[in-house]
């Protein structure tokens, strides 16, 4: 592969684990949170989100 | 099962948010929609970015998802969470370009101050998605 093709394939992994972590991480936060809580389905969980 | 009963329990329209949140989501909206169009147009026309042909194509089109969905968010009412699959997406987008920049600068001659402070202001989505991680981590407890 190219330079330019290497530069690419290496910034879209970046990026996919930029979107990985970022919509699974508060996820699972919010989810021990909501256990912690002794709310299991997160019913309870009123907050929005911006 | 737990998600759908999440999601009918959680405000799905403008109306069942209190009042004042109603304008917050709307100029949230507007703002994320202003960055996305930037990120698209600096995607596909900066002159670093000439190199990646496919990849700032693709680039372009997922800042163009983003701000769609958030001019929709700002105009159509039921869209209030739709900030859970864009702030990822112009997240992903914005670090991917900028690590692009990087490569570009590289290709290009080296780094000089203005690509490294034009890199940084890419990364400045990225750096709002960090803000909602510590918001629901610590600033948001139960």
């Amino acid at each position: 592969m190219t330079e330019a093709l290497w530069a690419q394939v290496i910034s879209g992994f970046f990026g996919l684990a930029t979107i990985v972590i970022s919509a699974y991480v508060p996820r699972r936060i919010n989810r021990r949170r909501d256990e912690e809580a002794g709310d299991r389905d997160g019913l309870d969980d009123d907050r929005t989100r911006l | 099962m737990a998600e759908f009963r999440r999601a009918r329990r959680t405000p799905r329209t403008l109306s069942d948010l209190p009042k004042n949140l109603r304008p917050l989501y709307q100029v949230t909206s507007i703002v994320w929609t202003f960055y996305a169009v930037g990120l698209a147009l600096t995607t596909l026309g900066a002159p670093l970015l000439r190199f990646a042909v496919p990849g700032r194509i693709v680039l372009t089109v997922l800042a163009l998802i983003v701000a769609i969905g958030m001019v929709l968010r700002a105009v159509v009412p039921g869209r209030p969470e739709w900030t859970r699959w864009t702030l990822p997406l112009v997240a992903g987008v914005s670090v991917t370009t900028f690590s692009l920049l990087l490569f570009a600068a590289n290709f290009a001659g080296g780094l000089t101050t203005s690509r490294v402070g034009f890199a940084a202001l890419i990364l400045t989505p990225a750096a709002f998605a960090c803000v909602h991680y510590l918001g629901e981590k610590v600033v948001a407890p139960r």
